[in-house]
């Protein structure tokens, strides 16, 4: 209940107190910075009484929170000051009347999340430890070069990382493409419960130039609509195009429909098209307007399919989906593979995302009172994508635009690759310029591209293929569901295969559209602005910067094959006279910098008896699950002079959790204050660190049954000879106090470490332990000296398995030096402890 | 941009202002005791500390910069803006004090770093002042 209380008083207190503050200083109003005003300003703020208010509750709130922190866990207070945030910004919609917009309401959760989790770190850190460290391992085990180092390590790490960020991405994208085409699915057979009865006249306006293939055809299913009422608008620029006489047949084939030609050149932007309709739109007489382009095929059913959704109020657009159909070259198949494979996955994907806020040209259904509402055809003049703007705007004025479950057929242009490939470079650049986020993030789409880089990448592995493998099957369940059920692309069934060779290409063009900012269109260039709009195309040369992306992009091409090349790094290669020999024991410590591992092994036949001695081991990824205490296997080469160890096998890993604090090696950095700790020494007595005050103090960790003799023996072997070392200088001895504490307090009592003791400080000497103690204490003292001292240790059957730490506190209590391991010399320590005492 | 710069300058005082308390009361060493008179000679010791002294100094210009910041923005606006103080926080105990930072502790202060820059997008100021009230 108490805790309670102080809780709310904490939260209620600070929330109130800051906005009080800042009620305060909305009176006192904007504080200038000049002296004399901000004097003035000073003098207002002492006599608001909102502010004293608010530092009241503030400095109340700043009470509980101490008393709080007397009784109760730091760790279960601390969070609560990210909920401030939220109540805080709460308080000020509320209480200030400040307009919160939906961007700060972003970055204040934002904020209050990641405080959360700082203050949550510890226990945060150990779960995702528990959880994660297996997964991170395997990760880690997959990214990590086997045979690399350094920068070239890391660069290869971040490209094999960021290409299966990208691969995943893709697998879910088109997860995510096969619901939203299920999506589309329900909604057609919606559409089509709503009949083909609504029939309003409607007007259709086809802009065209020149003769597209089978433009006859295409035009003719158009006149063959079972419809009622339609009139059919056909624009063209000129009297001369070859389009001209096919209309006139048109027009004298089907004498009872009502078809228009218009023929006019008045421009009223860049984009002919739009001109074009601009022109045709005088000579619209219903309200219901059909805009289509000129190479479309329907059929009969068609116009009466399009038009229902319209008969619900809040539809304002229909668009239509395509299928492209009819090719005969390489060009128009590769076309129209893309537009099944990947056009219509992410038409199904936005429309299921973020809905449709884009037209297709293919059809676009609306009425003329939309159109005008929306700024009509000359809004659109100097852009590239009309039809998308114009679904765009609709979007934006409140208008839903419902894609149909009429899909159109399109008749492929007998293109040439060449041309193919420029129609999509323009495409790619007029939408990275508009939309640069949006484009870049294509890249997660682009699975079968990333999924083939991956290959080399990862050197040609399994896992490499495994992945390809996964990725083109994921791939082919868009392309199925949408391609070949929803869009009817019969053609699929023969070319399939062609879908991943169309993937690189759009992989290729996506790359390509980063470079240069201009686009080619019906025989013009043109420069596309970021707004999309289109402007005259610079003169040649007049500005390097479009080449900017160039380079870019060849520098990040080089630099792929040269971190490659950085794989081929061998380890020496064993000539034909080395002895190779089985190695097995135990981890007993890990370097990784040095690529050395110290192992407790068992006899190695005829090479050398069992002990405890560091190997070379250059494989980098072991050092992942090597930990002290593991059991390794491993080859051990003997080469002219030379040793290292190959193929190792790992069985078992030790208590990741300790040992990864062992890995990292928390330890204080030297001019670290060390703390007052207590311990128990050989006599039973209490000793604190602050009694060595004005003494040097030098420790190390031990334990009287170890068996190795590399390990504590080793240790007070060098006690011994820095003592020895010592003793040459009397006032130097004097300034120095060594310290053996053991890391098995619960074997090692007072009784036993004093009998241990005497064994180095030579027995039966009345002072013996003068200058030298042993010590222990209760398990939770020794362990917080170890912590300190970033040494961690752990029980094992029993044995205690631990690093070596030997450090030099100075007389002033601050750690000055720290010794790893065993490799350091007692000569090093004693030349240490006369820098520190120079005097002496 | 004027806010924006003088709550870094708050920001940084607030850091610094906590780096120089923490560090007078380390020197002031752990208070394990319940004894009024040890109590008092610790109190004592306190305030007699420098470092202290200064911590306090900082940590008033701080308040002093964060009540000007609030006479100009939102507060919405201010306090988000002033949990940047965990990421200079993070940065100093790596680099100046040389703790260890742990993952968790860096994600948290990333995620921080991308909320402020948000925050600090939006318009700083949504009401109108006292002033401007009274001019309209």
């Amino acid at each position: 209940m108490k805790t309670f209380l102080l809780l709310c008083s904490l939260i209620a207190g600070s929330s109130l107190g800051e906005i009080l503050c800042a009620k305060g200083m909305q009176q006192v109003g904007d504080v200038s910075l000049r002296p004399r005003a901000l004097l003035g300003a000073v003098g207002r703020m002492f006599r608001n009484p909102w502010l004293y208010a608010g530092i009241s509750f503030l400095a109340l709130s700043f009470f509980s929170f101490i008393s709080l922190l007397s009784y109760a866990d730091l760790s279960f207070v601390v969070p609560l000051t990210a909920v401030g945030y939220i109540t805080n910004t709460i308080g000020a919609r509320f209480l200030l009347k400040e307009r919160i917009s939906r961007e700060r309401w972003m970055g204040t959760l934002l904020v209050a999340f990641g405080v959360a989790v700082i203050s949550l770190d510890q226990r945060l850190e150990s779960l995702v430890r528990a959880a994660l460290a297996p997964w991170a391992r395997e990760l880690h085990a997959l990214l990590a070069p086997r045979e690399a180092s350094g920068v070239v390590f890391g660069g290869i790490y971040a490209i094999r990382l960021a290409l299966l960020i990208c691969i995943l991405a893709a697998i879910v994208y088109y997860g995510i493409a096969v619901v939203a085409g299920l999506l589309w699915f329900a909604d057609r057979r919606r559409q089509r419960a709503l009949g083909t009865a609504y029939t309003p006249p409607v007007t259709i306006l086809k802009p065209v130039r020149g003769a597209d293939t089978e433009a006859y055809e295409n035009f003719a299913s158009f006149c063959r609509q079972d419809y009622p009422t339609y009139q059919l608008l056909f624009g063209v620029r000129d009297e001369s195009d070859p389009v001209v006489p096919i209309l006139r047949r048109l027009q004298t084939d089907f004498p009872e429909r009502e078809i228009e030609v218009v023929i006019s050149a008045e421009e009223i932007g860049y984009n002919a098209k739009v001109s074009n309709l601009q022109n045709i739109f005088a000579r619209v007489r219903h309200e219901l307007l059909l805009i289509a382009d000129s190479d479309i095929r329907v059929t009969p059913d068609y116009l009466r399919r399009v038009a229902a959704p319209m008969q619900r109020p809040e539809v304002g657009m229909v668009t239509c989906l395509y299928r492209g159909t009819q090719a005969t070259t390489a060009g128009g198949l590769l076309e129209n593979i893309g537009i099944s494979s990947t056009f219509g996955p992410e038409v199904c994907t936005s429309r299921a995302l973020e809905g449709i806020a884009f037209a297709l040209g293919s059809t676009i259904v609306m009425r003329r009172e939309l159109l005008e509402r929306i700024g009509g055809f000359p809004a659109l003049a100097d852009y590239l994508a009309d039809d998308f703007l114009l679904g765009n705007r609709a979007a934006r004025a409140g208008c839903e635009v419902v894609l149909s479950d009429y899909v159109v057929e399109h008749v492929a242009a007998p293109d040439t690759i060449g041309a193919m490939l420029r129609h999509q470079l323009r495409w790619g650049r007029s939408t990275r310029i508009s939309r640069p986020w949006g484009y870049r993030g294509l890249l997660l789409t682009y699975g079968t591209a990333t999924a083939l880089l991956a290959l080399p990448a990862w050197n040609f592995a399994a896992f490499a293929w495994g992945l390809l493998g996964v990725t083109l099957l994921v791939r082919f369940l868009p392309v199925f569901l949408i391609g070949a059920i929803g869009l009817e692309d019969r053609a699929l069934a023969r070319y399939f295969w062609l879908v991943p060779i169309r993937d690189l290409i759009t992989f290729g063009i996506w790359i390509v559209s980063f470079v240069g900012d201009e686009i080619e269109w019906r025989g013009s260039r043109f420069r596309v602005l970021p707004n999309g709009a289109l402007a005259p195309a610079r003169n040649p040369g007049e500005s390097m910067t479009r080449y900017r992306n160039l380079f870019i992009c060849l520098l990040l091409l080089l630099a792929l094959p040269i971190g490659l090349a950085g794989c081929r790094e061998k380890p020496p290669e064993a000539t034909s006279g080395a002895k190779r020999f089985d190695l097995k024991g135990k981890v007993v410590s890990v370097d990784r910098p040095n690529h050395k591992v110290t192992i407790e092994h068992e006899e190695i036949r005829g090479y050398m008896e069992a002990m405890t001695m560091p190997f070379t081991l250059l494989d980098d990824w072991v050092y992942d699950e090597l930990t002290p205490g593991a059991q390794i296997q491993a080859t051990l080469i003997v080469d002219t002079g030379r040793t290292w160890l190959e193929n190792p096998v790992v069985t078992k890993i030790a208590d990741p959790s300790l040992a990864r604090s062992e890995e990292s090696g928390i330890e204080p950095s030297p001019g670290a204050e060390a703390p007052n700790f207590s311990l128990v020494n050989q006599d039973g007595k209490k000793i604190r660190f602050q009694q060595y005050r004005g003494r040097a103090l030098l420790l190390t960790f031990i334990y009287t049954r170890c068996p190795l003799p590399d390990y504590c023996p080793l240790m007070c072997q060098n006690f011994v000879a820095i003592r020895q070392g010592l003793e040459k200088e009397p006032a130097l001895a004097e300034k120095i106090h060594m310290l053996s504490i053991t890391v098995d307090p619960e074997y090692d009592k007072p009784r036993v470490l004093r009998e241990f003791g005497a064994r180095y400080v030579g027995a039966g000497k009345p002072d013996a332990f003068r200058r030298w103690e042993f010590a222990g204490g209760s398990a939770d003292e020794v362990k917080a000296v170890a912590q300190f001292f970033g040494l961690n240790y752990w029980p094992e059957k029993d044995q205690i398995i631990h690093g070596l730490r030997t450090a030099i506190v100075s007389p002033d209590g601050k750690v000055y030096k720290i010794y790893r391991g065993n490799e350091w010399k007692p000569e090093e320590v004693v030349e240490d402890l006369k820098k520190l005492n120079p005097g002496a | 941009m004027k806010t924006l710069i003088v709550l870094f300058i708050a920001i940084c005082a607030q850091t610094l202002g906590d780096v120089f308390l923490t560090k007078g009361m380390r020197l002031v060493g752990e208070v394990d005791t319940l004894n009024p008179a040890e109590l008092f000679q610790i109190g004592v010791q306190v305030f007699t500390t420098p470092y202290i002294w200064l911590g306090i100094f900082v940590l008033s210009l701080f308040f002093g910069l964060y009540l000007v910041a609030l006479s100009w923005a939102d507060l919405s606006f201010v306090l988000p803006v002033t949990a940047f103080g965990y990421v200079l926080n993070a940065l100093m105990s790596w680099r100046l004090l040389g703790e260890h930072v742990s993952f968790v502790r860096w994600l948290g202060t990333m995620v921080i770093c991308v909320g402020v820059a948000v925050v600090s997008r939006t318009e700083q100021r949504t009401t109108r002042t006292a002033a401007e009230t009274e001019t309209s």
